[in-house]
Formats: structure tokens, C-alpha cells, sequence
């Protein structure tokens, strides 16, 4: 039996769009860095969800998170893209968000009801279904402590390789395999709970 | 039900995560574990289904965000660097009109004290009222006659420097006032 290993492939080369945004962004071009942001502003912003599982608190995110980028320009490499940088401020932010606010939302929140909806899926096609599957997602995540939380998000629904992950979060491969790993047992165990 | 020991190894195989020696393992005992092996097809799928979720947008008018963000970075910032630069500025040109009064108080003091004034009797006389006390000596200096005789000169304007912050309501005002002393 063969698995694919998705998650150790490196993150596909972005286009050569963004390079020339970032290029023209870095002359101080704000229509550039405007254009900039509407191509990564919806993954980042589900991350920052994800993370936070607040929508304010993950609009706050990403607005910081996208200015911080127009401040640190000029240290984004063109080949590479904003992306992985985004996703490393976005963390950061969230986490910020959470230690400002004297509650960390990134903490397992004791309140699962809330985040799950009222009448729990009859089935595995409804729990996959629609509006329904992020909600569960949510309170899934929400329930996964927080580096192991970021980590599996980075990994299995941003598609960076464990290198890039334990750049981001600033560990080691060997700890960011070891938190994915943790996780996704967690999260299986979760899914066979609701379904 | 799986195999216990087996779990977190399967949990690292399923994502890639496993070494050769691990790897070879697993696939072994998947071959010959049914109920290991429905566990690490659960797994793959949950990886699969994580990757396909499309980014939760939540209704959130992204336009208006972008259009928050565009205005923020577009606004000047008083970073650092220019506080520093300002604050210098002002240290600056504070001194240099702190300076110059006590250099012309220094050398009335000193003409003062060969005609044998006292000192504080200067102060008052070349600073705050230009009075010259009457038990002032008669040989006063000539510099302490002519404060004497002088008319009070005018005040100068203070000198204003305004300092704009972040805040278009905001600004900070810096008076400092200077009198002049008569040659």
C-alpha cells in the first residue's frame, strides 16, 4: 500500500505575475502592492480563521500581516513570492491578537458547542457538506493545541514542505513532523467522533 | 481498533514523514494488518480532504479590507529614525538659544565683579528686571550703567515649532521664549 506524501513536496513556483508585482511593489508602486495583496489575501485570511477562529481577530490579522509586508518589501524575494513570508507574519500576528487581547483564541477553546453547529451531521456526506464542513473544521482545529494547530494547517492546507512550516513557526523539522503527526491522530480521532 | 504501536508510525507514514527503516515497517505491517490499514486510509483521506477545503472567506468584503490596507500604508509614518532626527533638531536648536544668553550673563558677571557687584545683583540686572540695586557700588561698569539706561527692550517673539503626529488632531506646539540682553 502507497500513500502520496503531498505535504514534503516543496510549494509550486508562483507565477510570474507576483514576481513582476513585487518588483514594480518595491518602486513604491501602491496599485502594484494592491494587486499584491487581492491575490493573497483570501488564503491568508483563512489562515488567520483557522488560527484564530475569530473572524475579527483574523481581519485584524491579515490587515496586519499585509502591512507589515508593505514595510518589509524590500526583504521579499521575488522567486520565492510573498506567500510563505505572509503565512510566517500571519502566525506571528494571530498570536499577537491573542496575547493583546489577555485571551488567546489560538488556546483550545473550552466552548466546542459554540463553533459546532447545532445539529451534528447524520452522516459522513452532511459532515463534509457545505458551510457545515468549515464549522466543524473550526471547532476541530480549535481543539488541537496551538503550534500543532498552525503546523498541520501549514502543512496539509497551505501545501508547504515540513522545511518551510519549521521556518515559519521557527522549530525544528523534527518537532514540526512530530506536531503534524500528533495532530492528524487528533484529528482522526475527532472526525470518527462526529461521524 | 490498530495496533498501538503502530499508530504514530502510520500517522508519519501517511504524510511522508517516515524514515526508510520506519517506512518499510509500516508498509509490512499494513500488508498484514486490516484494521491498521483502514486506519491509514482513514488518514490519507483526511489529508486529502484538509487540502481540498477552499480558503473560508466568511463573507468578509475583501474590497474594503484592501481599500483599509492601501489608505495605512499610504499614510506617512514617523518612524523611529525621523523622531530621532527630530528630537536631535530640537535638543539642537534648544541649546543654541539656551547658549547664547549665558555667554553675555558670563561676561557681565565678570565686568560686574571688577566694578564689585554681587553676582545675584547681576543676574537680576541682565536677565529678569535690569534693575540695578542701590546699594550697588558708584563704580559700577560701564556695561551695568548702560543696562541701567537702556530702555527695556522689547520680548521677542517665542519661537514656535510645531510638531505634527500621527494623528491629524494631534499637534505638538513647543514655545520657547528668549530675552535679549542689551549690549
Amino acid at each position: 500500500m502507497a500513500f502520496a506524501a503531498a505535504g514534503t513536496d516543496d510549494p509550486p513556483e508562483q507565477p510570474a505575475p507576483e514576481a513582476r508585482l513585487l518588483a514594480l511593489a518595491k518602486t513604491g508602486d501602491l496599485d502594484a502592492f494592491e494587486q499584491l495583496v487581492a491575490l493573497h489575501e483570501r488564503r491568508v485570511f483563512a489562515l488567520a480563521l483557522r488560527l484564530t477562529g475569530s473572524v475579527e481577530d483574523a481581519k485584524d490579522a491579515t490587515q496586519e500581516a499585509f502591512i507589515r509586508l508593505h514595510r518589509k518589501m524590500g526583504q521579499i524575494d521575488s522567486v520565492r513570492g510573498a506567500g510563505p513570508w505572509l503565512y510566517s507574519v500571519t502566525v506571528n500576528a494571530c498570536r499577537d491578537i491573542g496575547r493583546g487581547r489577555q485571551r488567546s483564541r489560538l488556546a483550545p477553546l473550552e466552548n466546542w458547542a459554540a463553533l459546532a453547529p447545532a445539529d451534528p451531521a447524520p452522516n459522513p456526506e452532511g459532515l463534509y457538506a457545505g458551510q457545515q464542513q468549515e464549522q466543524h473544521l473550526r471547532g476541530m482545529l480549535a481543539r488541537l493545541p496551538e503550534k500543532e494547530r498552525a503546523a498541520l494547517l501549514l502543512r496539509e492546507m497551505e501545501g508547504l514542505s515540513t522545511q518551510e512550516v519549521a521556518r515559519i513557526l521557527g522549530s525544528s523539522q523534527t518537532t514540526v513532523r512530530s506536531q503534524i503527526c500528533s495532530a492528524r491522530l487528533k484529528l482522526r480521532k475527532l472526525l470518527k467522533g462526529k461521524s | 481498533m490498530t495496533c498501538a504501536p503502530f499508530e504514530e508510525r502510520i500517522g508519519r507514514y501517511v504524510g511522508g514523514d517516515s524514515g526508510g527503516d520506519e517506512a518499510a515497517a509500516v508498509e509490512q505491517h499494513l500488508r498484514g494488518c486490516a484494521h491498521c490499514a483502514e486506519f491509514a486510509r482513514a488518514l490519507q483521506e483526511d489529508r486529502e480532504w484538509l487540502a481540498s477545503r477552499p480558503p473560508e472567506t466568511a463573507g468578509v468584503d475583501f474590497a474594503a479590507m484592501r481599500y483599509e490596507i492601501r489608505r495605512q500604508v499610504a499614510r506617512p509614518r514617523w518612524g523611529w529614525r525621523w523622531i530621532a532626527a527630530a528630537a536631535m533638531i530640537l535638543l539642537a536648536v534648544g541649546a543654541a538659544l539656551t547658549v547664547r544668553r549665558p555667554v553675555r550673563l558670563l561676561e557681565a558677571r565678570k565686568e560686574a565683579a571688577a566694578g564689585g557687584m554681587e553676582p545675584a545683583a547681576v543676574w537680576q540686572e541682565a536677565v529678569v528686571s535690569r534693575k540695578v540695586p542701590k546699594s550697588a557700588p558708584a563704580r559700577r561698569s560701564k556695561q551695568a550703567a548702560d543696562l541701567r539706561a537702556a530702555p527695556h527692550a522689547p520680548a521677542e517673539p517665542p519661537v514656535e515649532i510645531r510638531v505634527a503626529t500621527r494623528d491629524p488632531n494631534v499637534t505638538i506646539i513647543l514655545l520657547h521664549e528668549t530675552r535679549e540682553v542689551s549690549q
